[in-house]
């Protein structure tokens, strides 16, 4: 059973659970940061997708939540190379998308993504979402 | 005086006439002068008895029949039948001995010589003094001559009419050959004719017009004088060829064809060759079309062609650029609009959760402002940027068997926090396990479009349902609520683009009025059809189909 049960830093099933994060929009980096950090997560941000990788490496994530508002057909290359880098193989990806319709859902999970969050994200959502992703990655 | 075995006219009568009229005639023996008229008539006169016998025999029945009157009198008149005539005859004389005359009838008789006569018969019965019918009397005219010259003058007749008939077909034959000479003259293609030697025979008045000879010069000259100079090698072996086959057909098909003038300046023609054989003799007739202007028209056509093909991809090539930009810029502005109000969303609701302080109660109600209003507005953006990329044709669907029941507990559960913030309970039916083919997301987006709908001109303590039911190869989809209504003449306007209709329970207008217009465009996409019943006050079904099975 998920909990939408607020967590401090430093407690819950979140807690030292890392996340990267990848939006071009700075204002919804930090609400991101802000959710997931005050769920006792690590978050590393960056503006774009191909800052990913190289932030990967060093960061070592459990989940990648990445914005796919320019999702277009070179993605699911970025994906692929994203994959490629070991620390990346399995963690499971979470698509932020602009609309609950757009892109596609069933593209997305073609393109390798876990799961589907539609924007706007709420602290709820994106508890819940980034939990039952790291529980199946578990 | 007693009587002859002929009738006479009677003496009393005679004398007096005679008496008053010629001294001369008052001496002549009446049987004399009766014999004398006999005698000096054209016609045969002849008496027979009722046997048969010949009685009396005048000059005119030896003129026609040939016998004399020793050799006739006391034969029987069967001297003169024809076979076959008898039961004519016999006709006759039975109408005869009946006391009646018999008047020129046309009978075949036979002279002495044995050839045929045609002669007009009158027989009258002759008398004794009693009335007894002793014997006959028959005048025979000949109407062979007489029949011979109508004979004649009918094949002169028709001879003339022959006569008249070839001429009129004479001087038919002579138009025709006018009005061909003149076709072939003035035909619109030059016609030449070259025997087997390549001398011209016949050209037309086009031929020399075409290739530029006074008339008549073509005869005689070599039809190689009519071809460029570049492609008179071979052209006796090719006629030879040509009249060997024996078959018409056009001249270098697929080559472009160039003929020569007299001033030695070229033209393209199209040439047709049929061989013409008269007795031993083979000739080719060509028909030569002088095809320059077509030749330069279809040079303009080409011409006009490539200019209108490059301004056509130019246009597509600046329709496509511009439709890329429209993308482009909708893809833009779609993010450049969401993603502030997206934060702003996101935002109010981190705050609402008073992680980092506690608010007092005026501070969550603004806050409440601020998340209701921003979705309101995110609502309107994502439904008019959603009813563009439909009508631009950039919605694809993703058609598949989908249960029917799953989308729509969905829908009802994502509606149900709304429906229920206004206290309007929201219900789905048990029967609603069917399959529909339908992209999974946008049923599940009208289904929520309908409810939300549903709940939000629902008034508290009413209710809003989902139910189905099978109609043939379709499966119609019912949300129904307890709430306003629509009128009756408003309820097919409801799906057009910015209709509303109304206002909700609590008096305001919401939304876009893009919802059912959306939701129209996305059940045709996918093969259904959607209509809403309902009256004023008394609540609406919004109903659509979707194919139940694959087609």
């Amino acid at each position: 059973m998920t909990t939408d049960t607020k967590a401090r830093p430093g407690q819950g099933p979140l807690a030292s659970k890392r996340a990267l994060v990848a939006d071009g929009s700075t204002s919804t980096r930090e609400l991101l940061c802000t959710i997931l950090e005050d769920n006792g997560m690590q978050v590393q941000a960056v503006c774009c997708w191909s800052c990913v990788p190289a932030a990967a490496l060093k960061f070592s994530p459990d989940v990648i939540l990445l914005d796919v508002s320019w999702f277009n057909a070179e993605s699911p290359a970025m994906l692929a190379d994203l994959r490629s880098i070991p620390q990346c193989g399995a963690v499971p990806l979470i698509a932020l998308a602009p609309t609950a319709l757009y892109p596609e859902p069933h593209s997305m999970a073609e393109a390798g993504f876990a799961a589907v969050l539609p924007k706007p994200i709420t602290p709820q959502s994106l508890r819940r979402i980034v939990l039952r992703q790291l529980a199946g990655a578990a | 005086m007693a009587p002859d075995r002929m009738c006479y006219p009677r003496m009393n009568d005679r004398a007096e006439r005679t008496r008053s009229s010629s001294a001369a005639a008052t001496w002549l023996n009446p049987e004399r002068w009766l014999a004398s008229i006999v005698e000096s008539s054209d016609d045969a006169i002849i008496g027979e008895s009722l046997d048969g016998v010949i009685t009396s025999w005048n000059a005119g029945a030896t003129r026609i029949f040939g016998y004399s009157a020793e050799e006739a009198v006391g034969q029987t008149v069967t001297i003169l039948s024809w076979p076959g005539e008898e039961a004519r005859v016999a006709a006759y004389l039975a109408k005869l001995r009946q006391g009646e005359r018999v008047d020129h009838f046309e009978v075949v008789r036979r002279h002495k010589s044995g050839h045929k006569l045609l002669v007009s018969l009158s027989l009258s019965p002759i008398m004794d003094d009693d009335g007894e019918i002793v014997g006959i009397a028959k005048i025979a005219r000949d109407l062979t001559a007489q029949r011979a010259a109508a004979d004649l003058l009918a094949e002169r007749d028709s001879q003339l009419a022959l006569l008249t008939e070839k001429e009129a077909t004479a001087r038919g034959e002579a138009i025709f050959e006018r009005r061909f000479h003149e076709l072939l003259e003035h035909a619109p293609d030059a016609i030449v004719q070259v025997d087997s030697q390549g001398k011209i025979v016949v050209a037309n008045f086009t031929a020399a017009t075409m290739f530029g000879y006074a008339p008549g010069e073509l005869l005689s000259l070599r039809v190689e004088e009519l071809i460029p100079h570049s492609a008179r090698a071979g052209h006796d072996q090719h006629r030879a060829q040509f009249m060997a086959a024996n078959r018409t057909r056009p001249m270098g098909q697929g080559l472009d064809l160039h003929a020569l003038r007299k001033d030695g300046s070229t033209f393209p023609v199209e040439i047709s060759l049929s061989p013409v054989r008269a007795g031993e003799e083979s000739f080719v007739t060509a028909v030569i079309r002088d095809v320059t202007q077509r030749r330069e028209a279809e040079v303009r056509m080409r011409d006009l062609q490539e200019t209108y093909m490059a301004e056509l991809r130019e246009r597509q090539a600046e329709a496509e650029r511009l439709n890329r930009l429209k993308s482009e810029f909708m893809a833009s502005i779609s993010h450049e609009l969401r993603t502030p109000l997206h934060t702003v969303i996101g935002f109010a609701e981190l705050l609402a959760e008073e992680t980092e302080a506690q608010l007092n109660d005026r501070q969550r109600r603004f806050l409440d402002h601020i998340r209701k209003d921003s979705e309101h507005l995110l609502g309107l953006i994502n439904d008019v940027l959603d009813l563009s990329r439909i009508e631009a044709g950039g919605l694809t669907l993703h058609t598949e068997l989908v249960g029917l029941h799953a989308v729509a507990d969905e829908a009802v559960e994502s509606i149900r926090p709304y429906a229920e913030s206004r206290n309007v309970a929201v219900h789905l039916a048990p029967s609603m396990n069917f399959d529909v083919v339908a992209d999974r997301l946008r049923l599940r987006q009208v289904l929520t479009n309908l409810l939300s709908n549903g709940a939000k001109f629902t008034p508290a303590g009413g209710s809003v349902s989902v139910r189905a039911r099978r109609d043939g190869h379709l499966v119609e989809i019912t949300v129904e609520d307890t709430g306003v209504g629509i009128p009756t003449d408003e309820c097919q306007r409801v799906f057009e683009k910015f209709y509303q209709v109304g206002y909700t329970p609590v008096g305001v207008r919401e939304g876009t009025g893009l919802g059912l217009a959306i939701c129209r465009q996305l059940v045709e996409m996918q093969g259904g059809s959607i209509w809403v019943e309902s009256e004023l006050g008394q609540g609406s079904r919004f109903c659509f189909t979707l194919p139940a099975v694959v087609v």
